[in-house]
């Protein structure tokens, strides 16, 4: 099931709430372990034995891990958990890209599976792994209940789209947690800000994307394919983190508090800083569980670069099992590497003014060129639609590329003013003027940042002091119409996308 | 107040979408999109495993969610707000024309038609009778100055080109509509030309044929409905589209139609009962028949060979003939041969419009 679905919205939600809320506090976890089996079934009933496997293996790992902390038998249910979470997810995700390769080195004819992947299966293996290496380390007390613990591993607002939850963030929160409205309110708004970005922004500039990406290169201009790169772009942003913004606000209904996931990465002035802005909790886990414990930075530059390469070309292929992917990788992976050696000493010595545009544009190409790369499943796709970014085409500007343009203009510049902090910022600024009158000459500290990539209304702080009646009235009005129009808009869209009228039409 | 308000705008807007889904009865067929609606989807351990249970679900939940319609409507009200310039395969074109997007064709087809038509062409020519071929031009072409801005749109002047190359006896009407384009020669909301387009492809026919044609007054206007909205409109879902008037141009009321070989056999050729129901161009000659054949007090026969675009046209030359005989090969089956000999046609005209000129595979079997 998804979340930008109907069945989701008014059957699976709503029953879900009901559930909870009605529920005594002691069963809360098994309604949402429950609940969360039924969410994963719906889409592929048969693998909910791998979540119900995974689920008992780490559990088990976990108990393992924690009665022979300290033993020489210490590290068997360490052991046991990395062989069975990577053994799912090579067999499921990585089997036929492997037997793939192999066949093309050696000649050789092995048969594929052939499997459906599993959803999910990237994000739960990855969850399940860090909670038995953070028992091993320690840093967390296993967990005796099992249903608790699935409930964890099955939680269905991250399940199949992240952000990957540490067990070690909700570990106190699925013990004790509590239900306010005002956490609710905030997952509400947050839930239909994903939604909106989902449904009206990503899905409707996608069209744009699908239109571009199915056209022959070879009648592809220059400003087709640039057109094509923004709208790839901005379809994968607003897909990836309105999808994150909807697991936030659920999670925050629930009583959660995950992780952010998004901060705002197109206004990134590396590619160092973009990773640190995109997909965060991704960023995170490879940091924690694999570039720490290789040595990080602290054995040289060497052992640095060495381990900046390995941590993206296997993020790389965590994106998905073929060539493409692990080629987007080592992309970033030299930049980043590109970076650390030089690029960003050399960009900070550079005089103020040129300093930003120039960091911007490096950026900007960067990130460009990348995307292809990460769209086409083809490596070869990927480098035609890149020749022709680049000039090696026969147009520069075409009828086609200018008719979708002014076509999708509005949506457009929605989608580039909606990556970027201004509309959190203007708000809160609207917010903290109703609330404290005209700038005071000598800035108070009194307000907090907005929160890293959140619903523009969550930047507005609560009752930070003298509120005017009226003014404030009208905020809460027009902030309550703009949830009800995103809600509403999205739902439309979500129902006329069945909208299938059948004509006689040529005859 | 402001948290406990959103959380209650929030459970109302999703528990009012379940429960009044839930209440309201289901719809089996949908007037606005002309098809059968999804029903409830058939539950079974099958159908869950299979993952179809789930889809159709999905589907049904869309299709009978309440109100759907208004729905749709506010979907298509953001979406030209938004600047989009098209749906559906329609361009929301300038003066509220609706017009359908025809952007490539398959050049192997309209060889394929071209060539069959030649043979037909060169066997009547033989026997005495005359072929001409009218590949009407639609409104992306009449009208490309109303579409949006770079729209791509196919050239039909150039597939006209191609087939006065082919050998064929062409009657170009585009310069004579294009004349004319004030007046209004489409739909505004259907694929259709009108019957004001229909009279001008007409005269330019007859000139054609060494005549002088008749000035439109002389025909009796007559407005069958003027609540027409047609084929683009549906295909948008526009809520803002006009409403078109059909009209008829006739000199006498009555004829004498017989379809499908004495199958049904009426007095006029304006079919009124479709005017009540969705395909209202459908008015004209009972929408689509295999064979139809009018008399009229005039010398010859005229054999059309057709798409819808000359249920317009016949109007007005079903009186110029003894008989005008109109065959649609997307339902005729057998000998178009025989049926020219036997019915002894004195003249045949191929209408069609230049899109179903490149695209419709039935036309081929004209040489049989």
């Amino acid at each position: 099931m998804v979340f930008s679905g109907l069945t989701f919205l008014f059957c699976f939600l709503p029953a879900t709430l009901l559930i909870y809320f009605a529920a005594p506090r002691r069963v809360k976890n098994g309604v949402l372990f429950l609940m969360s089996l039924l969410f994963y079934a719906w889409g592929e009933p048969v693998y909910i034995v791998l979540m119900i496997f995974s689920t008992i293996l780490d559990y088990t790992c976990g108990r393992l891990v924690e009665r022979y902390l300290g033993t020489r038998k210490q590290k068997l249910g360490l052991i046991l958990s990395l062989c069975g979470n990577l053994g799912l997810l090579l067999f499921f995700k990585y089997a036929d890209f492997l037997i793939g390769s192999v066949n093309a080195v050696f000649g050789t004819q092995i048969a594929k599976f052939g499997l459906p992947l599993p959803i999910g299966i990237s994000f739960y293996t990855f969850q399940t792994m860090s909670y038995t290496i953070d028992v091993y380390r320690g840093d967390v007390k296993a967990q005796r209940n099992i249903i608790t613990f699935g409930a964890y591993v099955s939680l269905f607002p991250q399940l199949i789209a992240g952000p990957i939850v540490r067990y070690r963030d909700v570990a106190r929160q699925l013990e004790e947690r509590s239900h306010t409205a005002d956490a609710f309110a905030d997952g509400a708004r947050r839930f239909v800000t994903g939604l909106a970005k989902k449904v009206l922004l990503a899905n409707n500039i996608g069209l744009l994307w699908s239109a571009i990406s199915k056209t022959p290169a070879a009648e592809l201009s220059l400003a087709g394919a640039w057109l094509g790169v923004f709208a790839f772009a901005f379809q994968i942003y607003f897909d990836f983190s309105g999808y994150s913004d909807m697991a936030i606000g659920l999670g925050r209904m629930f009583g959660f508090t995950f992780p952010e996931n998004f901060n705002y990465p197109f206004i990134s002035k590396s590619a160092t800083e973009f990773w640190r802005r995109w997909h965060i909790s991704l960023g995170q886990w490879f940091r924690d569980y694999v570039y720490i414990p290789l040595g990080g930075n602290r054995r040289g530059l060497k052992r640095q670069l060495r381990n900046i390469a390995i941590v993206w070309l296997l993020t790389g292929l965590w994106h998905g099992a073929s060539f493409n992917f692990l080629l987007w990788g080592a992309w970033y992976g030299l930049l980043l590497i590109l970076e650390r050696c030089f690029l960003l000493r050399a960009f900070s010595r550079l005089p103020g003014i040129f300093r930003h545009p120039l960091s911007y544009l490096y950026t900007f190409l960067a990130l460009s060129v990348s995307w292809p790369l990460f769209a086409f499943e083809h490596v070869s796709d990927g480098f035609a639609y890149l020749r022709i970014m680049f000039g090696g085409c026969y147009t520069l500007v075409d009828d086609v590329t200018l008719y979708r343009l002014f076509s999708c203009l509005p949506l457009l510049i929605l989608c580039a003013v909606g990556s970027t902090p201004l509309p959190a910022k203007v708000l809160a600024k609207l917010r903290k003027y109703l609330y404290e009158g005209p700038a005071h000459p000598y800035p108070t500290p009194s307000m907090p940042a907005p929160s890293a990539n959140a619903f523009p209304m969550d930047a507005i702080p609560r009752s930070a002091g003298k509120c005017r009646p009226f003014l404030c009235g009208i905020l809460t009005t027009a902030e309550l119409g703009g949830m009800a129009l995103m809600m509403t808009l999205s739902v439309a869209y979500l129902i006329s996308g069945s909208y299938n009228p059948f004509l006689y039409f040529r005859f | 107040m402001r948290n406990k308000l959103t959380v209650a705008l929030f459970c109302l807007l999703l528990f009012a979408g379940t429960v009044s889904g839930v209440l309201l009865p289901d719809r089996e067929y949908s007037g606005n999109e002309k098809r059968m609606l999804k029903q409830f989807p058939k539950f079974s351990a099958a159908e869950l495993f299979s993952g179809r249970f789930g889809s159709g679900l999905e589907t049904y939940l869309a299709d009978q969610f309440p109100a759907r319609d208004q729905w749709v409507t506010v979907s298509t009200v953001a979406e030209r707000i938004l600047g989009k310039k098209e749906k559906g395969g329609v361009y929301f074109c300038a003066d509220g024309y609706l017009i359908e997007v025809w952007t490539q064709y398959e050049k192997k087809q309209l060889e394929d038609n071209l060539a069959a038509v030649k043979k037909l062409s060169d066997a009547a020519v033989q026997s005495g009778i005359s072929l001409k071929i009218m590949p009407v031009p639609t409104a992306a072409c009449v009208l490309a100055d109303t579409l949006p801005a770079y729209a791509p749109n196919a050239d039909q002047r150039a597939v006209i080109e191609t087939i006065r190359n082919a050998g064929l006896n062409v009657v170009d009407v585009t310069d004579a509509l294009m004349s004319h384009r004030d007046e209004q020669l489409f739909y505004k909301t259907d694929h259709h030309w009108t019957s004001v387009g229909a009279y001008y492809a007409y005269a330019e026919w007859m000139r054609s044929r060494g005549k002088t044609p008749a000035p439109l007054a002389e025909w009796t206007r007559e407005a069958l409905c003027n609540d027409f909205r047609g084929t683009t409109y549906m295909k948008t879902g526009d809520p803002f589209a006009a409403y078109d008037t059909i009209e008829a141009y006739y000199r006498k009321p009555a004829h004498y139609v017989d379809y499908n070989g004495g199958y049904y056999v009426t007095n006029t050729i304006y079919e009124r009962s479709f005017l009540d129901g969705s395909n209202q161009y459908g008015v004209f000659l009972n929408s689509n028949q295999a064979t139809t054949v009018v008399s009229g007090d005039g010398e010859g026969r005229l054999l059309i060979l057709k798409d819808s675009y000359a249920n317009t046209f016949a109007q007005f030359v079903i009186d110029d003939f003894e008989e005008t005989h109109l065959i649609d090969m997307r339902f005729f089956r057998g000998s178009l041969q025989k049926y020219i000999e036997q019915n002894r046609i004195t003249e045949i005209l191929v209408l069609y419009n230049v899109p179903n000129l490149t695209s419709d595979t039935d036309l081929a079997r004209v040489s049989r």
